[in-house]
């Protein structure tokens, strides 16, 4: 009966699809917050050392941008999250490090 | 790649700025050095670092960048790493835009003028030859550019310091090529 209705009906069978997307995408960006939002807290309650350890390391390996390499951008999107939830455990020398690294690395055919 | 790039440098200065102002200092010229030179990476970089370079003018220019601190002061010898080293770095780089040879004197102008506006009249010894510069520099800015930066450098610092730089007068002969020059007139269209 109802596949019949929706059959006969294309204007309303396309408002029930789209707002059966809207909610798919709806969950899907929630779960997707959630799960940020637990990363953030599993990873915040790391040691203070730990966490500026796996920053030196990143830092570290912040040495040569290539900009035509995608997966380096992947990086420094992941390291920008990282950092930006972290910031507050980071120890002064640790974020020295990691600013160093940059300076010292800019993006490869940037330069003048 | 730059945008994600230029984010997590903004991103790191600010935490680091959080974290220790006085470590912050010390990378602030090489950070701003490096925002400069991305400005001229292309439209779209370029107009994101120029955003950024805004945001960290408005954020990281501290009183502790020019006032030294008292155990600096106490030192018998010259300490090269005083704080307002980093500040005279950042002086140097600031010139280095209101030149020729950087592209757009707009933007050059509007940035420094908002650097200054982050001063106190305490930074005025250390702030004298970027004053100067802009002096020398005004016959290559649009007269609009020339003024907003004169009047950042009269509210900071107020009229009474910059006429001991530049006194206005009306000595000569008023026919004559360098009247105005001479007694500092140029300086009547800021006040």
């Amino acid at each position: 009966m109802v596949a019949h209705l929706l059959k006969n009906n294309p204007s309303v069978s396309a408002v029930i699809a789209e707002e059966a997307k809207s909610n798919l995408l709806g969950s899907l960006d929630d779960r997707k917050q959630l799960y940020l939002a637990n990363v953030k807290d599993v990873i915040f309650e790391l040691p203070v050392r730990l966490i500026n350890d796996i920053c030196h390391r990143v830092a570290a390996n912040l040495t040569e941008i290539d900009a035509a390499d995608a997966n380096q951008e992947l990086y420094l999107a992941q390291t920008y999250f990282f950092l930006e939830k972290m910031a507050p455990k980071l120890l002064p020398s640790t974020l020295e490090d990691m600013l160093l690294s940059l300076i010292n690395s800019v993006p490869a055919g940037t330069q003048p | 790649m730059q945008l994600s790039y230029l984010q997590l440098l903004s991103e790191s200065m600010m935490a680091l700025l959080n974290a220790s102002e006085r470590s912050a200092n010390k990378l602030l010229s090489p950070v701003l050095a490096v925002l400069l030179e991305l400005l001229l990476a292309g439209q779209k970089v370029g107009k994101f670092a120029g955003n950024l370079l805004n945001f960290l003018m408005g954020n990281c220019i501290r009183p502790s960048l020019w006032l030294q601190r008292e155990e600096e002061l106490n030192l018998e010898d010259i300490n090269l790493e005083d704080s307002t080293r980093d500040f005279m770095k950042i002086i140097c780089l600031l010139q280095g835009m209101l030149s020729s040879r950087f592209p757009n004197q707009k933007f050059a102008a509007s940035i420094v003028s908002k650097f200054i506006t982050q001063l106190d009249h305490q930074a005025l010894n250390e702030t004298a030859g970027l004053i100067q510069h802009i002096a020398d520099f005004r016959g290559e800015l649009e007269e609009k550019s020339f003024r907003k930066l004169m009047e950042a450098a009269l509210v900071t610092f107020g009229v009474a310091e910059i006429l001991n730089f530049y006194p206005l007068g009306l000595e000569g002969d008023i026919s004559q090529e360098n009247f105005e020059e001479k007694n500092n007139l140029w300086l009547l269209g800021s006040l």
